[in-house]
């Protein structure tokens, strides 16, 4: 991998373009995850890698290059997310929205929906940090590198958002009759 | 909190619903997109300029221009350390000469061999004109002769120039030095600066669009300017900073990758926000009283001092405060901000905001540090902060 960057930093785009093989189908499942519109996450990461290719030159240090480059690609996902909002995009998920109470073996499915529900409801924002840090498995102080912001900040975005997951589960549990997805 | 089953369980459904195929074309379309990218070269990367989402950035010609401009006091700089003695000319024309092109806002050079009647070789990095329409690269070149009479240089290109397909005609041309600024006017009216004598230039086609640039740089101790708008802000830094670029000069010390103790912000700022918390749409314009009101009015502790100067420019200083037991949840994306894409404040940190104009553009400086900073770090900061100086 290092080799490979050194190769990509110097101009080689067929170093460069290894690197992106090896790496886009994990770039755009964080993609995916943080913006929930295929479309909008193989944008943000097709500009991620060019501009990961641009400014290449810039990276002294080749070890640093998957922090570096999902650096890139949570800015990429923040700046087509507030495209999205300025143009009125507007997000929808098919959920099914009156499913009936669950119990038993069946109960593990029906977090699962749950959580996707909590999810799309919860800002991009807050999506990345989870993504980055239960997806990734980032520490905290990597995931706030990631999205430029500090430590504090980050610790309470992702406290806001676990909380606000666990509350919309317990939202469900507590009334199970009728659950309606919203539209972001 | 979470309890670890609850986290177990998030952790789990991400990587059950993850997926990582990338969709079909998607590698070749990002290949394809490198194939006729340009690199930024470092010296790009550490000056190039930040258009962000704070208002009517100003457009990509100005930096260009700050490059031009760094480039020039980079030039000045080399020759004032020099003792003034630079490289012996045959002609005050010799040499390599940079400019922005204005229609495309793409860098143009021009190199001028010694002699009265020196060849030359023009270059645009972005040929925007009908000239290069069939070709894929847009790098416009032309080689030609030139005469030097007394203050003009009268240049030709009796082949032409062209991207590669084919040729165009060029009208002769000229470019009128001047003693004073050691720079040249084109016929059109377009100045042009004479480049580093160490060769370093950008040479890539800068962006056509306005995507802001990102990236990550570890500064070398050193003086290094990062453009502004307008101006290019030179500061000294120690070793183990690093700079990023996130629609504003962000530079932090520590490693790229690492959270920093102190951080610096400089940027464009034509309008703060009136709610720091509730920032979002409470852009208010700079100037007395209205950005001290609107610093004060947000429970931050604020206090002014007007006659403050950086880099012998007058400037307004706010030294600010937020208050640990500030509930930063309730702000629009958990985060207090001071301004655009600025500084990001967590409770209970204090920091240090300068905003000023120079020669019409409106610049912000924001310095912040965590409680962990030591005394030392602080000296580091301010030491910095001293070393400012704006060249517009």
């Amino acid at each position: 991998m290092r080799d490979l960057v050194v190769r990509a930093r110097g101009g080689d785009r067929d170093a460069f373009s290894e690197l992106v093989a090896r790496s886009i189908g994990r770039l755009t499942a964080v993609a995916r995850m943080i913006l929930r519109d295929e479309y909008a996450a193989q944008d943000a990461v097709q500009e991620a890698c060019i501009e990961a290719w641009r400014s290449l030159p810039g990276l002294r240090e080749p070890d640093r290059f998957e922090a570096w480059m999902r650096r890139l690609l949570v800015r990429s996902c923040f700046r087509t997310a507030r495209h999205r909002r300025r143009s009125g995009s507007i997000e929808v998920r098919l959920t099914p929205g009156d499913e009936p109470a669950v119990a038993g073996a069946e109960r593990h499915l029906a977090v699962h929906d749950q959580l996707e529900r909590g999810l799309a409801r919860i800002p991009a924002d807050q999506r990345a940090v989870v993504v980055l840090v239960y997806y990734l498995d980032l520490p905290l102080a990597d995931a706030a590198q990631a999205m430029d912001i500090p430590l504090g900040t980050a610790k309470s975005r992702l406290n806001r958002a676990t909380h606000a997951l666990r509350a919309a589960i317990e939202a469900d549990d507590r009334e199970p009759m009728r659950v309606r997805e919203r539209i972001a | 909190m979470m309890n670890d089953r609850f986290a177990a369980g998030l952790r789990q459904h991400l990587l059950d619903t993850a997926d990582e195929r990338p969709a079909e074309g998607q590698l070749a379309a990002v290949i394809e997109r490198v194939a006729i990218t340009a690199q930024r070269p470092p010296l790009a990367v550490r000056l190039a300029g930040f258009p962000g989402r704070i208002g009517p950035f100003p457009s990509t010609a100005l930096r260009w221009g700050l490059i031009a401009a760094a480039l020039l006091g980079a030039t000045m700089a080399a020759a004032i350390l020099g003792g003034g003695g630079g490289p012996v000319r045959s002609t005050v024309f010799e040499g390599t000469w940079t400019t922005i092109d204005p229609d495309d806002n793409s860098r143009m050079t021009l190199v001028v061999a010694a002699g009265l009647t020196p060849v030359v070789h023009f270059e645009d990095a972005l040929s925007t004109g009908g000239a290069c329409v069939e070709d894929p690269v847009k790098v416009f070149t032309a080689d030609g002769t030139a005469k030097v009479a007394g203050s003009l240089l009268v240049v030709s290109f009796p082949d032409g120039g062209g991207c590669g397909l084919k040729r165009v005609d060029m009208g002769a041309g000229y470019y009128e030095y001047d003693e004073a600024t050691d720079g040249m006017t084109d016929a059109n009216g377009l100045a042009w600066f004479r480049a580093p004598e160490d060769g370093i230039l950008p040479t890539q086609a800068p962006p056509v669009e306005s995507t802001p640039i990102t990236g990550c740089l570890e500064i070398p101790g050193g003086e290094w300017g990062f453009d502004v708008g307008g101006v290019v802000a030179f500061a000294t830094f120690p070793s183990r900073w690093h700079a990023v670029d996130n629609g504003f000069h962000h530079i932090e010390n520590g490693a790229c990758g690492s959270s920093g103790s102190m951080r610096i912000d400089i940027g464009w700022v034509p309008e703060v926000y009136a709610d720091s918390c509730r920032w979002s749409g409470t852009g208010v314009g700079l100037g007395d009283p209205t950005t001290t009101t609107a610093f004060s009015a947000q429970g931050f502790e604020t206090t002014k001092s007007p006659e403050t100067t950086i880099a012998g420019y007058p400037a307004a200083r706010f030294d600010l405060s937020v208050p640990a037991a500030f509930d930063a949840n309730a702000c629009d994306m958990q985060t207090i901000r001071l301004w655009g894409e600025g500084p990001a404040m967590d409770p209970g940190l204090d920091g240090t905001v300068l905003l000023l104009q120079v020669n019409g553009v409106p610049i912000g400086i924001a310095a912040t540090q965590g409680a962990e900073a030591t005394q030392a770090e602080l000296d580091e900061l301010d030491a910095i902060l001293a070393s400012l100086r704006l060249v517009p």
